[in-house]
């Protein structure tokens, strides 16, 4: 058989004819043809070429540097050496850094350079406090809170190390310590940063209705508030009035405190769940469009697309569960609040929502962690959870409508 | 300032949630034929061994070090490339004209000095002496967590015994997050490890002396027929294009109208023209693929396949083009030789039954296919005339046929999943 006649079929129209095209053969090649452009549409799409690659040019930038670099010291009779305190710089540069774009690696990175003083109760308070820092961002409250106090015990008067103590009693819910430490902000720090770290306890504690109404009183009464304060205070009111269920408000407050810090991952991430609140799904996937995929964003996303049905849900629910698994092979323990959120409304398993829950409320016990481990042992009907969780609030004066909506839940299905 | 630094400190240290993004590697080992890789590693692995077993005054020792010259292990490792700057970048003077920018030029230039600093913390061990790592390539690798410098290497080790050990180092001493995760694969399993700090090094064992061997000595043959026969009949994409080609056979195109063939033989005669070109040609690319003298990206050669399904499904709407199936059959059987190698590259022939396990295998392929053709044949020939034949069996599964290869294509081809 010759080439011509193998592609005569297809490519007859050049060619002497044999026989007339006929509507048939015109039917086929169309229809052959839609099959080529839908091959054509795949390769542009560049899965098939996601293989290791050689970029095309030397002068193809594969990195930009806009992180910190590791220092490798200075040279000292052939070897390169770094002192202490260029050592510690290093590692607050890389704790600044990873806080500023939520990036944990960077805290790992100082936690490796201060490798010699890591295990070292009496080490500088610099070093405590940083030690403290990546410890608290790790979910390490209770080393954090060890390191903290060690270091007011020196300097009583630190206002960021009060702070820093402030905020793990906060998340860990030793609200009347976080309290105590924000009380002792009020000599020492500016008014505004003092009723803001106060307003944050009394998210759950006291009216937030009326906390609000106090905090928004004083920012406007303030001049002259730097953006990020400005920002952090915004991002207090929006916890306040969704503590409130008043959602309206608490969505104007987080728009504003976006308008500071656009791309700021927390932020959006918060918002995410207000506007899930909402079911307001579109909005979810809009706003979360441009965000890095990290889990919490993953399953904001798959919350949302499952919600309207969209076919990427199973892609975004099998990524997901791949992503635990890698986790759980790392041995990452601090996931357990993603895990209670993709067992609750993704892929749904109550019994193991609830596990997943109670456990991330052993480390953190914020308004929506509380939440969730309620909405969890509600679905699995487990009433021992509900009545542990029942016995903190009343424990702490919760003042929370959307927390008493919840408990009333829990009375009526009791 | 200091209300600054506070204000950084009261912004960041609430909300921070953690993310995590890791700085973790991905390192597979797997156990290679050493007919397809450099030549002169094997020379200077020999040369090695003569000289190793001079000393010892062992006929036993050479043998045993000859044959292991024939086996060696394959490496791929990814290394995230922004973690690799930021704890080696420096170190290495990465950025050579300090632009805050890494080109592949500066990359390219430091070439031996990054692939010496990563493979100085990567020591692979048999029996206590180590084993020399080659690099045979320098690349990217664009993964959804990130860009990664892509190292495939081999691995020569002399000293003959039943595993190796991996004691695995990179990023550890400024990175305890780190993990390496390891994924080793044999000619029969597949086993994986995360390096940590705490538990830095694995001993692999690898059955090739034992299992494999034995393996092969008692019914290595059988096995692969297996393999074969079992590959096509799971493999449903393969079955569908068959049986849109097959289906069509009672019928020949004639005056402008399809019409049914009178006689068993005519039908016959067509079908087996049909399985002999798409039997040919699966066994070329079949053959060249495991010999790894051709080799096309997987994601391809799936879309491709699924496009024939459809295609071919299309064309039984089409009796004018029944008479071109043996042509589809052969043009389209080349790219299903690809997917059927691909089974027998994931299991690594041994070079000493190489030719015998892909004729087996090949053998096992066409008995499938045959059972299937058996198992139609008398079917179609009974059913040729009947309209269920002509108005259901055929118009379905060309639909069938159609939308599962449409449906494939997609979901191959965009990686998505739709059904």
């Amino acid at each position: 058989m010759k080439m011509k006649q193998l592609l005569m079929p297809f490519f007859n129209s050049g060619l002497k004819l044999k026989y007339r095209i006929g509507y048939e053969e015109q039917r086929f090649c169309a229809a052959f043809f839609i099959h080529i452009i839908m091959v054509i549409l795949c390769l542009n799409n560049g899965h098939l070429f996601a293989q290791p690659y050689i970029p095309h040019s030397l002068n193809d930038v594969v990195l930009e540097r806009t992180y910190p670099v590791l220092s490798s010291g200075n040279e000292l009779n052939g070897e390169r050496v770094k002192s202490d305190v260029e050592v510690i710089s290093q590692a607050k540069k890389f704790v600044e850094y990873g806080l500023e774009k939520n990036d944990p690696r960077y805290l790992a990175y100082a936690q490796g350079l201060l490798e010699p003083w890591w295990e070292q109760k009496e080490a500088s308070l610099d070093i405590r406090f940083l030690r403290a820092s990546i410890n608290q961002l790790s979910h390490k409250f209770d080393l954090a809170i060890e390191d903290l106090s060690g270091i007011l015990a020196i300097k009583s008067r630190d206002v960021q190390t009060l702070l820093l103590r402030a905020n793990a009693y906060r998340v860990t819910g030793q609200l009347q310590n976080s309290l105590h430490d924000c009380n002792k902000l009020l000599l020492l720090s500016d008014p505004l940063i003092t009723f803001n770290c106060i307003a944050q306890v009394k998210v759950l504690t006291a009216d937030p209705l009326q906390t609000a109404h106090q905090l928004k009183r004083l920012l406007s009464g303030s001049v002259n508030v730097p953006e990020l304060l400005q920002q952090e205070v915004h991002t207090t009111l929006a916890e306040l009035y969704q503590s409130a269920n008043h959602l309206t408000e608490a969505e104007a407050h987080y728009r504003q405190a976006l308008n500071v810090q656009p791309d700021s991952s927390f932020l959006i991430s918060r918002y995410a769940q207000l506007l899930i609140q909402t079911e307001r799904w579109k909005s979810v996937l809009n706003l979360l469009m441009n965000s890095m995929n990290r889990n919490r964003v993953l399953i904001q996303r798959a919350i949302a697309s499952k919600a309207l049905e969209l076919p990427e849900t199973n892609n975004l629910i099998q990524t997901l569960k791949a992503r635990f698994d890698l986790n759980e092979q790392r041995g990452d323990i601090d996931i357990s609040k993603d895990l209670a959120q993709f067992y609750l409304k993704l892929s749904p398993d109550p019994q193991k929502a609830v596990q997943y829950a109670y456990l991330n409320w052993q480390h953190q016990k914020e308004i929506s962690d509380t939440q969730l481990l309620i909405e969890a042992a509600q679905q699995a009907n487990n009433k021992v959870v509900l009545n542990e969780v029942n016995e903190w609030l009343t424990l702490i004066g919760n003042k929370s409508p959307l927390l008493i909506t919840s408990t009333i839940k829990v009375a009526l299905s009791s | 300032m200091t209300t600054h630094l506070i204000i950084f400190f009261l912004v960041c240290y609430g909300p921070f949630a953690y993310c995590h993004q890791t700085s973790d590697s991905f390192l597979s080992i797997n156990k290679g034929n050493s007919q397809l890789s450099d030549g002169k590693w094997q020379e200077e692995c020999q040369e090695e061994c003569q000289e190793e077993c001079q000393e010892e005054c062992q006929e036993e020792c050479q043998e045993e070090c000859q044959e292991e010259c024939q086996k060696e292990w394959q490496g791929e490792w990814r290394v995230p490339l922004d973690a690799l700057d930021t704890l080696y970048g420096d170190e290495l003077a990465l950025d050579k004209n300090n632009d805050q920018k890494i080109t592949w030029g500066e990359l390219s230039l430091n070439e031996a000095l990054l692939t010496n600093r990563l493979f100085s913390t990567l020591l692979i061990q048999r029996d206590g002496e180590t084993c020399r790592v080659k690099k045979t390539g320098f690349q990217l690798d664009e993964l959804n967590t990130g860009l990664y410098l892509y190292l495939p290497f081999i691995i020569k080790c002399v000293q003959p015994g039943p595993g190796i050990t991996i004691d695995y180092q990179l990023f550890f001493e400024h990175d305890p997050l780190h993990r390496g995760f390891l994924k080793f694969t044999d000619e029969q399993t597949t086993s994986s490890f995360v390096f940590s700090p705490d538990s830095p090094s694995v001993s692999l064992k690898n059955n090739a002396n034992s299992v494999f061997a034995d393996f092969f000595q008692m019914n290595s043959f059988i096995q692969y027929i297996r393999e074969g026969i079992w590959h096509i009949w799971i493999g449903l994409d393969h079955i569908l294009f068959l049986l849109a080609l097959l289906i069509p056979s009672v019928f020949v195109f004639k005056g402008g109208q399809r019409q049914t063939h009178e006689r068993f033989k005519p039908m016959l005669k067509d079908v087996l023209t049909v399985v002999t070109g798409f039997t040919l040609a699966h066994s070329i690319t079949l053959t060249l693929a495991t010999l790894k003298i051709i080799s096309l990206p997987g994601v391809l050669v799936e879309t491709v396949i699924a496009i024939s399904v459809a295609l071919s499904g299309l064309m039984m709407f089409f009796a004018r083009f029944y008479r071109y199936r043996w042509q589809v059959a052969g043009v389209f059987g080349l790219i299903h030789g690809f997917g059927f190698s691909s089974v027998l590259v994931d299991l690594n022939l041994p070079l000493a039954s190489f030719s015998t396990s892909l004729f087996a295998f090949n053998i096992g392929v066409e008995i499938g296919q045959l059972a299937i053709v058996s198992a139609m044949l008398p079917f179609m020939y009974l059913m040729r005339k009947n309209w269920f034949y002509h108005r259901v069996v055929l118009p379905f599964t060309a639909c069938v046929m159609v939308t599962f290869g449409t449906v494939w294509m997609f979901e191959r081809g965009l990686n998505i999943q739709l059904v």
